[in-house]
């Protein structure tokens, strides 16, 4: 066939998006010199956005760098998130680079294809034949994907491996995937096994200690996920599994370096970035968490990313930050770029009741006396203003305002406001425990962590029968975070038990009951609202 | 801002100019192409210097990175044929014009192999624009799999690699650049092809000049 020969392709719809004119002209020259018909050009973002509604593009030539506002990877990144863009279509990256960027590459959403440029006719003549009859293989894969039916992506991919070996990568892949998600792992791993006799695949290798991550075998998944990153440490999807591993073995500083070589690697992934900074939060590493959220802010800005929440994320990580480092220039710092962040999403979400509460919150924090009568006015009119708008606000602005409310001591307000909460999210497994941790434990990280380090000792000592020297390790975890359910039914059963050796003391029992009557608030479904339940039966029984 | 920030933005904005310079140049040519199909055919020398310059870029980013350690390969399968006719489709034209020959040859037209496409396109382009310069009048690719490598092969019929290259290669990391071609373009080369490796084995270039034709030979070895 004559790769200039382009005649099946001549209706196709093909769009070009470059800020600059000249080249946008020189590549529908092109295209028109080859025979295509329907060429469509857009400068930027908004304008290709438009045309994608109006017309059923085929084929999308997109410049990285579009000047101002979104670059070419975030326009995939938005239409495919927002279902603009139909699997038929094809989206190719036009980059100034050779060698395809990882920092560009490794984005949840992959072009069909890089072009660098400048590219001649003939490039562009093999490249169309390429894609248009790599694009009618794929398709019914591509749909099938799209539904998440797995089986049927199963079969397509099966079909193109036996059919078309020269897209049998992709394929493989997604076979793989396809059957992780059917969980016929044993499939899978057989399927892989095949492959990675041949030689190593770094993919392929991934995939094997995938199953071991499924089926909870951190250590080996760890070893195996760190072999692979020696082989290629550009694999940037296996740093989110070892990740994974690291945080189920309870090594989160590990965990914390790992992410941070995979967020440098590809720093325009806004998911892995904010979980490395969530992680360097709970290493108590503030000023890295402050980092990743100025650069997240930033990055989002002008994107489908750009959101409310980031702002106020932001400015809550300042805070902690600020009262954690001793550094008086930084904490200077630290105070104006808060008031200038603040002033930044007042004016971008002026209309907003999510920047409004949260502001009004802010300076409830920032008030010197908590227990104040002025204080306590604003406290109920923040409360109140919430329970109007609960519907519009945000997790971050909801968990914002509850935490100011534990802190300013209105512990049943907070808990009614949480619950309001807990409810509105409750298909949302993963905002629910961040409340359920805020109500256990409406204390600082730090205090969280330290309160843990100590319920830990106290643990083991349990564990070896020493009651009497396991409570003052309980109690002074109390006394850092004084709602969390597991140090003070440790602390209680330890006293039972030590009752039972030593006999009842009334004292000790009504002691026992009155921190049990701190738990209140816990949920029937809470893990430990069973435990709970028994004990205080207990207690009342030998009260 | 550290130097590979600033590297990497400086050879950015050369390769955004050079690609403006290219589209223009691509404009004017069809424009004289018709009238006076001479200085059309000097529009075409002067792309391909912008194709050294783009390449001299490539070059000493992908060169420092090595060096830092931080440039590193994405290997995956993909069809051979799709790479070759990528880096020669971008030449096709001044070649044509030129009045050079340029072949391909399969052993397996399915072939399929493991590498980084987009570096080893950038390896065969760096090595095309070469022989352009050298060659007489053609240029052939032999492309096939041997002893579990595969093995791309360059043949011109030019007058041959002189002495003093067939040996660069012999000493490791030995740019010389008192010896007039600094065989940077080589040295990169080289690096790219030993960053291909199957277990124990390492990719690796060889040149050799053809004891008939006493043409030049390129031959590039994946494992």
């Amino acid at each position: 066939m004559n790769a200039m020969d382009l005649t099946n392709f001549k209706n196709k719809k093909v769009m070009v998006v470059d800020d600059f004119a000249n080249v946008r002209r020189s590549i529908k020259a092109q295209l028109i010199d080859l025979g295509l018909v329907n060429v469509f050009e857009a400068y930027d973002g908004e304008s290709a956005t438009k045309i994608l509604k109006e017309a059923k593009v085929d084929l999308i030539l997109c410049d990285y760098n579009l000047g101002k506002g979104r670059d070419g990877a975030r326009l995939l990144e938005e239409w495919r998130v927002r279902k603009m863009m139909q699997q038929s279509t094809i989206f190719v990256l036009i980059t100034a680079e050779t060698a395809r960027d990882v920092v560009v590459s490794a984005m949840e959403f992959e072009p069909d294809d890089y072009l660098a440029k400048p590219f001649t006719m003939e490039v562009l003549a093999n490249r169309l034949h390429r894609w248009f009859e790599r694009r009618q293989v794929l398709l019914p894969l591509l749909v099938s994907l799209e539904k998440h039916d797995w089986a049927a992506v199963a079969d397509a991919s099966r079909q193109i491996i036996e059919e078309h070996p020269r897209y049998r990568s992709i394929a493989q892949k997604n076979y793989v995937e396809a059957l992780f998600q059917l969980k016929q792992f044993t499939q899978a791993e057989h399927f892989l096994h095949g492959l990675l006799d041949k030689r190593f695949v770094s993919w392929a290798q991934t995939a094997l200690h995938r199953i071991d991550l499924i089926q909870n075998k951190y250590e080996s998944a760890e070893t195996g996920f760190k072999e692979v990153l020696r082989k290629d440490p550009n694999l940037v999807e296996a740093y989110d599994y070892l990740a994974h591993s690291l945080q189920a073995l309870d090594k989160e500083e590990e965990m914390q370096e790992w992410l941070e070589q995979a967020v440098q690697r590809a720093p325009k992934n806004i998911d892995r970035q904010r979980k490395l900074i969530r992680i360097a939060q709970r290493n108590l590493d503030y000023r890295r968490a402050s980092q990743g959220l100025r650069d997240v802010l930033n990055m989002s800005t002008g994107t489908m990313h750009e959101h409310v929440g980031i702002f106020q994320e932001y400015i809550k990580n300042l805070q902690v930050e600020e009262q954690n480092t001793d550094n008086d220039q930084r904490k200077r710092e630290i105070t104006k770029e808060i008031a200038s962040v603040n002033r930044r999403m007042n004016e971008r979400y002026s209309a907003d009741p999510n920047s409004r509460l949260f502001s009004k919150a802010l300076t409830i924090r920032n008030s010197k006396d908590k227990l104040a009568a002025k204080t306590h006015e604003a406290v109920n009119e923040l409360l109140a203003q919430t329970f109007e708008h609960v519907d519009e606000v945000i997790e971050d602005t909801a968990y914002f305002i509850c935490e100011t409310l534990y802190e300013a001591e209105r512990e049943s307000d907070a808990d009614e406001l949480v619950n309001k909460f807990k409810k509105k999210y409750q298909d949302y497994p993963d905002i629910v425990r961040r409340f359920d941790e805020l109500q256990a434990e409406p204390v600082s990280m730090e205090s969280r962590k330290q309160a843990k380090a100590l319920n830990l000792k106290g643990i083991e000592l349990y564990k070896n029968k020493n009651y009497e020297q396991a409570i003052p390790y309980f109690r002074s975890a109390m006394e850092l975070s004084p709602r969390h359910p597991g140090i003070i039914l440790n602390f209680v059963q330890s006293h039972m038990l030590r009752m039972k050796t030593d006999g009842i003391d009334e004292d000790e029992v009504n002691l026992c009951l009155e921190y049990m009557s701190r738990l209140k608030y816990l949920p029937e479904d809470h893990s430990q609202y069973e435990r709970f339940v028994k004990l205080n039966a207990n207690l009342k029984k030998i009260q | 801002m550290d130097m590979q920030t600033i590297m990497a933005s400086t050879v950015h904005d050369v390769k955004n100019s050079l690609g403006l310079i290219n589209s223009q140049l691509n404009d004017v040519f069809r424009q004289l192409q018709k009238t006076d199909p001479e200085s059309a055919q000097e529009i075409r020398r002067i792309q391909l210097e912008c194709g050294r310059i783009n390449n001299g870029m490539v070059h000493m980013l992908g060169l420092y990175k090595l060096h830092k350690g931080t440039f590193l390969p994405a290997i995956e399968e993909v069809y051979v044929p799709d790479v070759i006719n990528d880096a020669v489709s971008r030449y096709s034209e001044l070649f044509d014009s030129l009045g050079i020959a340029l072949t391909v040859h399969f052993d397996d037209e399915e072939c399929m192999w493991y590498m980084d496409a987009n570096l080893i396109e950038g390896l065969l382009g760096n090595v095309l624009t070469n022989a352009i310069r050298y060659t007489k009048t053609m240029l052939r690719f032999d492309i096939c799999e041997r002893d579990g490598w595969l093995n791309i092969r360059m043949t011109d019929d030019g007058d041959g690699y002189p002495e003093k290259m067939l040996n660069l290669l012999d000493q490791p990391d030995s740019v010389c650049f008192q010896s007039g071609a600094t065989g940077l373009g080589l040295f990169f080369c080289q690096k790219i092809a030993e960053m291909h490796s199957n277990g124990e084995k390492k990719g690796y270039i060889q040149l050799t000049n053809d004891p008939r034709s006493k043409g030049a030979i390129f031959d590039l070895f994946l494992p």
